[in-house]
């Protein structure tokens, strides 16, 4: 019976014993959780994804095709205009073509707008050519003149620069486009306004079109406001491009027209969809998706 | 009775041996393993987040890159380079005379123009190489889908050790500096393969010699407009090198033997020796050893200095910057033929 209860006595200690054992393991945290991996600086694997992209676009390429369709067709019925009947309709240079144009493309009802329209861009285009027409003219020492009456573009400001760059010029429109022109640009004065091609910066010209007198058209050399009193006079000497101030204008009306190269080229704006483009400064902004080409009639 | 006396002590060296040998056992594992569980796991979800963090850019970049490249598009009358017809006052020419050069292939030349703006703007994503990327295109009615041709590779790391070094514990506050900026892209003043260092466009300071009180006399380098944290971009991809010492200035080695130098910032942020992509975020604009805040820059080729600004040198577009009347440009420029352009953006 002594035995017996020593017996007893030591299973209750071992027992005892046993769960303080345990107790501290488990207390170190160390049975559950274990990896079998040792940590290593190397890494596990490598995770792979190609990243491919499908996202909805504000226009279809499909467009590209009616363009081209629509513009083999205008082409056909400009080659069909009766251009005498509209040469008697009109008076100036390319006038009888562009009258043709237009007709072609109201036949054809298409939203096109000849030269980008009557905007900020169309005035681009307009001043920019006439400024590469004279400078390609084949006569020399004479005169272009160029007359805005007010009423050739949409109400508004309009700023243009040309900028010498070397023995070429660059006409630009506030971070809009920019073209260069292959013809040294000066200004042309009698009167003794002093300043080389060599030391202004910059030719602005700010044409102002409103309704009857508020429109004005300027010429801004440094800090000097020239009023062009709506006709732009360019003196073409050799590769020399030179605007006529208008205190002078008057000397070089007695000077022959530049008889300009023939229109051969039109530029066309097809309007479309709102498109998110990013500016020049990155700045992300809805613009109207314009198709922009230029067709040989 | 002998039975029963004979067993118990029995049972108890057994239990006892048994209770010591799970003891043993189990402390020696202890000190083996250092791994919660679960961590691997974490290790494969932290990864997988970082390749979601990633595409989630990606995908912005492309819708805006979609639309911007049906912009570039259309403006170029269907066409990335000119045509054999040509370009009239900067428009494509679609006939000329017995010549055609209808837009066949509008898709093709769509996908270049989107690589060109995913691109701009993948090249500001810190860490990983994402401008690398190139597409291919199929346009689907009003839908884009562009296939990767290489995959984006993310390791998987278990965890980083307790202590870490000097250098990695740099690296996380760097990388966290760096997710605090904002990335605007830097304004599109490039030439064509390099990016514009900072946000302004105003120069304040030209390349040569000028006459100031304060500051070096022969300037190699331009100063550009900037305030204090303002973001400082690198021109192109290359390896940095920071000198501390010298007015807390970043280097970044390119290919071809050409070198850009960034003075003046406030902070760094990236490592000695890091590799850097076109137009990464590397450092803020600050005023260490300058009188007043702005980002210096200077380009070396080899060892002679090159004006950044000189169309010659083929880097950034003169026409896209405007010059302070402090900038003494019309002094430095006398030598240059854009004397004229400087002088008229002179504000």
């Amino acid at each position: 019976m002594k035995n017996l209860a020593l017996a007893y006595t030591a299973l209750v200690l071992s027992i005892i014993a046993a769960v303080f054992l345990l107790s501290d393991v488990m207390n170190a945290n160390a049975i559950t959780g274990m990896a079998i991996t040792d940590i290593s600086e190397k890494p596990l694997g490598t995770y792979e994804i190609y990243p491919h992209i499908s996202t909805d676009i504000g226009f279809s390429i499909d467009h590209y095709k009616k363009l081209r369709v629509d513009a083999r067709k205008l082409l056909d019925l400009v080659k069909r205009c009766d251009m005498e009947f509209f040469a008697s309709q009109c008076t100036g240079d390319s006038c009888a073509m562009d009258m043709c144009i237009q007709s072609a493309l109201e036949t054809l009802s298409l939203d096109w707008q000849p030269n980008c329209g009557r905007g900020k861009e169309g005035f681009f285009y307009g001043f920019s050519e006439f400024y590469m027409r004279c400078s390609q003219s084949a006569d020399d020492d004479c005169v272009c003149r160029m007359d805005y009456t007010g009423k050739e573009y949409n109400p508004g400001e309009y700023l243009v620069s040309v900028i010498p760059f070397g023995e070429r010029a660059v006409i630009e429109s506030r971070m809009m486009r920019s073209v260069e022109i292959d013809a040294v640009p000066m200004i042309q004065d009698v009167g003794g306004f002093a300043g080389s091609h060599k030391d202004y910066g910059r030719l602005d010209f700010l044409f102002v079109f409103g309704t009857g007198s508020q429109s004005k058209s300027e010429l801004i050399v440094f800090s000097n406001r020239f009023d062009l009193k709506g006709s732009l006079f360019l003196h073409k000497l050799g590769r020399n491009l030179a605007v006529v101030v208008p205190n002078d204008q008057e000397i070089y009306k007695e000077k022959k027209t530049c008889s300009l190269p023939k229109k051969t080229t039109y530029i066309f704006c097809a309007p479309s969809e709102q498109v998110t483009a990013t500016d020049a400064s990155g700045r992300a902004s809805e613009q109207s998706l314009s198709y922009r080409f230029a067709l040989e009639p | 009775m002998k039975k029963a006396t004979f067993f118990m002590p029995l049972l108890l060296v057994v239990v006892l041996v048994a209770l010591t040998w799970t003891y043993i056992t189990m402390v020696s594992k202890h000190g083996g393993f250092s791994v919660s569980i679960g961590e691997k796991q974490g290790a494969i979800l932290s990864a997988e987040n970082r390749a979601e963090k990633a595409l989630f850019y990606i995908d912005r970049s492309a819708r805006y890159a979609a639309e911007t490249a049906a912009f570039d598009l259309a403006e170029n009358g269907g066409y990335y380079d000119v045509p054999e017809c040509g370009a009239y006052l900067g428009v494509t020419i679609w006939n000329q005379g017995t010549k055609e050069c209808w837009p066949e292939t509008p898709d093709l030349e769509y996908a270049r123009y989107f690589n060109d703006e995913i691109r701009e703007r993948l090249a500001v994503y810190p860490d990983l190489p994402l401008a690398e990327l190139s597409y291919d295109i199929v346009l689907d009615n009003r839908r884009l889908y562009a296939f990767s041709e290489q995959p984006i590779k993310f390791d998987i790391i278990l965890r980083e050790p307790d202590i870490l070094p000097d250098e990695v514990v740099l690296k996380k506050q760097i990388i966290a500096k760096r997710l605090t900026q904002t990335y605007n892209p830097p304004p599109k003043v490039s030439l064509g393969q390099y990016a514009w260092p900072g946000q302004s466009t105003v120069i304040t300071s030209c390349y040569g010699w000028r006459n100031i009180d304060y500051g070096s006399t022969e300037h190699r380098g331009i100063d550009i407009r900037a305030a204090v944290g303002d973001p400082v971009y690198a021109i192109a991809e290359g390896k940095a090198r920071i000198l501390n010492d010298v007015h807390n200035t970043l280097i970044i080695e390119h290919k071809g033997d050409l070198t850009s130098m960034y003075l003046h910032n406030s902070e760094i942020l990236v490592l000695n020796g890091e590799n850097v992509a076109k137009g990464q975020l590397v450092a803020l604009a600050g005023k260490a050893g300058a009188k007043e805040p702005h980002i210096h820059l200077t380009i070396k080729k080899g060892k002679d200095y090159l004006d950044p600004i000189d169309p010659d040198n083929n880097l950034f577009d003169i026409t896209k910057l405007s010059f302070t009347r402090s900038a003494n440009c019309l002094y430095a420029c006398k030598q240059y033929e854009y004397c004229d352009i400087m002088k008229e953006r002179t504000a």
